[in-house]
């Protein structure tokens, strides 16, 4: 559904339980009626269970977290509230944001609408399911890897991540600080931007957010002369013929648009240190970030003859072993002995990532894959991480996701990349760009 | 065989600032457990720090007496560990780039060498009660500066003055209320005593240093207990001890195990910020005097002594009441006799620590004495002035009291007539009859009489007699 749209709460409701009966999106409803009568009152939104919701449950997938309840609203849904949108619901994730399949949550597997013996993506599963079955018009999420533009492929919604700094982080569980944006789903880029033009903003309370003013948007915009990059790296990775001659039919769409289209290959050599790269930055700053999670102020506690004792009894109990794996690899990469060949070399890496990413926008505007390789994979079947959208992480970029095509009725989106602040300029050529997807679905 | 002592100072200054280092809390530790917390402060999921532009601010004046090189990229780091004073699970300081380094204070012409300044936050306070631990959160992440030395300074007294005359500055600068007894300055002491001049020994860290004497006293003991070890031949290990106030000695806490890995990160929460260099220089230019200033200027402006003039800097708030008053009376020397007698003496009997008077009031009585009032009267106006009552009342019973011109002329004649001798010997050039004179007038009148005036109407008198 569209932002805006009016709809009674009993619709709604209906929906919600109709949706949470078959995927297991949602982890816990918001009862708190917001009286502030604003544009924004008839919008119901979800927010995904990392984001602070004054006085409603906050797990963030964990059972470390466990009976936590917030004590105040995190900036993103303060603004909300205050332009008087009703925040409906808390949505499932992958245990603390560490996950892209939706399936490691202690509220259990979020699963695909679109099929249930699929994966629904993750971390940010709940909310993409919830914007996938007209639940909700919004739902903000966050993304640290692909959080959020993994599950907005695999369940055909548009997923946004902006650029790093541009939406407060504050009240939102720390994953991994340096690469964590807030962003959200909609149904259609349209709504995208009314959201980010809500949520955006610098943010006293966070100061790695910045103070950059929000550009203005002309959605009647051609893509004539428009300089676009085919990511070569990412479409190698996509096996399937047909999602391969779809994405290449659209670019020969904008190309007769007006569009420059070119192929581009980012270093092999660098691509595959991505992952690594990330994995030892993202698990650093986890187990030091995780560290507040001790069951001793809250969330989960369990008892021991010294304090010590009982951190380490809520922590066996509190992680999942994906999780404790994670926060064991983030710390030996940080001790001393360790810290110069991993934790700093990857620093250094990720410098050299990000310089090399940054070159192909000095010569182009955006770059364009698929987001996923292929629609979501059976719950059994391995999930392959799409490592080339952790640049977008490493990078601080903006990104996003579009819902593209489906195959055997299920989704995968396209992915877009731009250049540091350059969510606007983004947000103009996806909307071109979701109009011919749209245009030729209807002649199809 | 010589010992060669090498003593090296890790202080940690408490900063006075209003909030905290990194949450809105306001940062104040005498207040009712768990009263000044802010959410970021129990570690509640979601907070981040914001650094508190104040306390950077305090760290530069800081850096700048210290003399230390400034890095104009703030920069902090996580140092990580897991004990129950620490919410977070790690502590925000600045490990890899201090605020300043290389710097150095001069104490009786030794110049002490300072390695580092850096900001950092403080944990929370534990408070043990028979089998029960209770935490108090008002400190956790209270602002701190931590200085530190290298381990070149080789006496106790020079260690021990460092301390004193640093805190000192500190408190002029403004910037912590400075008092090692209520915690705002902690120090430990590391020292190594090695027959060897060119090795520094093994370093035994005493912690639980309250007071510049107990620092004295542990250092003179340790280096006592070192020396004997090593005239023995029995070598000194790594080790951390404490300073144990009952049997004035330092006792074992721990041997030096394998060092504590605090698998330090950049705090990515904090983005690097870039310290503007006019903002520097304002913060220079507005620093407040120092003491080493003050006594100068106590000097050349007020005419006191130098001697007198460090006496009256000793005292922070004395010195500030002073300046205060002198702007209502020119007589600076009769000020501080009052400051550094009757009205310090009064602070230390009721413990009381700050002057909040009127400093006009005080300023208008000692303007009046020697000539309306009498120094004993004004002395019995202290008091009520001190304890904020009106003195209005009291000084004009004291002015009408004084005796007028004719019964102090009589009570003269009188008692010129009762000592001729005395006046005698003055004839005779004994000067110091008048005083004798002057002080039976005194008597004779009940101290109702200006010593001043009785004096000269005594000489008027005797001369014209001659």
């Amino acid at each position: 559904m569209r932002l805006f749209e009016k709809r009674d709460i009993q619709t709604i409701m209906e929906q919600c339980h109709k949706t949470q009966s078959r995927t297991n999106a949602i982890v816990s409803f918001v009862h708190e009626k917001n009286n502030i009568k604003k544009d924004w009152s008839d919008v119901y939104v979800a927010v995904k269970d990392n984001i602070s919701v004054k006085g409603t449950p906050c797990m963030a997938g964990s059972k470390i977290l466990n009976g936590y309840i917030p004590l105040y609203d995190a900036t993103v849904v303060k603004k909300l509230k205050e332009k008087g949108a009703q925040i409906l619901c808390k949505t499932n994730m992958d245990e603390l944001g560490m996950g892209a399949t939706g399936q490691n949550s202690c509220c259990g597997p979020t699963f695909n609408p679109y099929d249930v013996q699929r994966i629904s993506g993750g971390s940010s599963s709940g909310s993409a399911v919830l914007v996938a079955t007209d639940c909700v018009p919004l739902a903000l999420a966050t993304d640290t890897g692909d959080s959020i533009r993994v599950p907005a492929s695999y369940n055909g919604v548009v997923g946004f991540k902006p650029t790093y700094g541009r939406i407060s982080r504050y009240g939102v569980i720390s994953y991994a600080s340096s690469m964590d944006t807030v962003g959200f789903m909609t149904t259609c880029i349209e709504d995208a931007w009314r959201a980010f033009e809500l949520l955006q903003g610098y943010d006293p309370n966070d100061m790695t957010s910045i103070d950059h003013s929000l550009g203005s948007i002309n959605f009647s915009q051609s893509i004539q002369g428009k300089k676009i990059g085919i990511l070569k790296n990412a479409l190698d990775q996509v096996t399937d013929p047909e999602l391969k001659k779809k994405f290449y039919d659209l670019m020969n769409d904008l190309r007769r648009q007006g569009a420059i289209i070119q192929e581009v290959r980012y270093p092999q050599e660098l691509m595959d240190l991505v992952l690594p790269v990330y994995q030892v930055i993202s698990n650093s700053e986890a187990c030091s970030n995780f560290a507040h999670l001790d069951g001793i102020r809250f969330g989960l506690q369990k008892s021991g003859l010294n304090y010590k004792e009982a951190i380490t009894q809520s922590r066996t109990e509190g992680f999942s072993f994906p999780v404790k794996r994670r926060l064991l690899l983030g710390a030996y990469s940080l001790y001393e002995e360790n810290q110069h060949r991993i934790y700093q070399k990857a620093q250094k890496i990720r410098r050299l990532l990000v310089d090399e990413f940054q070159k192909l926008f000095d010569d182009l505007e955006f770059l364009a894959c698929l987001t996923t390789t292929d629609i979501a994979p059976k719950i059994e079947e391995e999930f392959i991480d799409p490592s080339y959208l952790k640049l977008a992480n490493l990078s601080g970029f903006p990104a996003l996701s579009l819902p593209f095509g489906s195959k055997i009725g299920c989704p995968y989106g396209l992915h877009l990349f731009a250049g540091a602040f350059q969510d606007e300029k983004m947000i103009e050529i996806a909307y071109q760009i979701e109009k011919i997807i749209d245009d030729k679905e209807n002649l199809s | 065989m010589n010992h060669y002592v090498h003593i090296g100072l890790e202080m940690h200054c408490e900063l006075s600032t209003q909030s905290k280092m990194f949450s809105h809390a306001p940062a104040k530790t005498i207040k009712e457990p768990n009263s000044c917390v802010d959410l970021l402060d129990f570690g509640f999921p979601g907070t981040l720090p914001t650094v508190n532009k104040k306390a950077v601010e305090y760290g530069l004046l800081i850096c700048d007496l210290l003399h230390c090189e400034i890095d104009k990229n703030l920069r902090f780091d996580r140092k990580n560990y897991t004990y129950a004073d620490l919410p977070k699970g790690y502590q925000i300081t600045q490990q890899n780039h201090p605020l300043g380094k290389n710097g150095h204070y001069l104490v009786h012409g030794n110049k002490i060498h300072i390695q580092k300044v850096h900001l950092e936050e403080d944990t929370a306070k534990m408070i043990h009660k028979q089998d029960q631990t209770y935490i108090d959160f008002n400190r956790c992440g209270y602002p701190l500066v931590e200085i530190v030395t290298d381990a070149s300074i080789n006496r106790p007294d020079i260690a021990c003055e460092y301390v004193r005359s640093l805190v000192l500055d500190l408190i002029y600068l403004q910037v912590t209320e400075g008092k090692m007894e209520n915690g705002n300055i902690r120090c430990d002491v590391n020292v190594s005593v090695t027959k060897n001049p060119d090795s520094l020994g093994s370093k035994v860290e005493i912690k639980n240093i309250n007071s510049i004497s107990n620092m004295k006293r542990a250092l003179d003991h340790e280096i006592k207990r070192q020396s004997e070890l090593l005239d023995q031949g029995i070598e000194i290990s790594e080790q951390t001890r404490r300073y144990d106030e009952t049997s004035k000695t330092t006792v074992l806490l721990r041997k030096k195990e394998t060092a504590r890995d605090y698998r330090y990160l950049p705090e990515p929460n904090i983005p690097v910020i870039h310290l503007d260099e006019s903002w520097i220089r304002s913060i220079r230019e507005n620093r407040p005097m120092l003491p080493d200033e003050l006594i100068l200027m106590l000097n050349d402006q007020y005419g006191l002594s130098f001697q007198q003039a460090e006496q009256l800097v000793s005292q922070k708030e004395l010195t500030d009441f002073f300046l205060k008053v002198i702007k209502y009376t020119d007589r600076y020397l009769d000020v501080f006799s009052f400051l550094m007698g009757d009205i310090r003496s009064w602070m230390k009997e009721n413990h009381r620590e700050i002057l909040d008077q009127d400093p006009k009031v005080l300023g208008d009585l000692i303007c009046k004495m020697d000539s309306k009032l009498s120094r004993q009267d004004v002395r019995t106006c202290i008091i009520p002035y001190l304890e904020h009552r009106s003195i209005d009342a009291l000084i004009e019973k004291l002015e009408s009291a004084k005796m007028d011109d004719l019964s102090l002329n009589l009570l003269i004649d009188q008692v010129l007539k009762e000592n001729q001798k005395s006046v005698a010997d003055y004839k005779n050039g004994r000067d110091r009859a008048l005083g004798y004179l002057v002080g039976q007038v005194m008597k004779c009148s009940k101290g109702r009489s200006d010593p001043k005036i009785v004096h000269d109407i005594l000489l008027k008198r005797l001369e014209e007699a001659v």
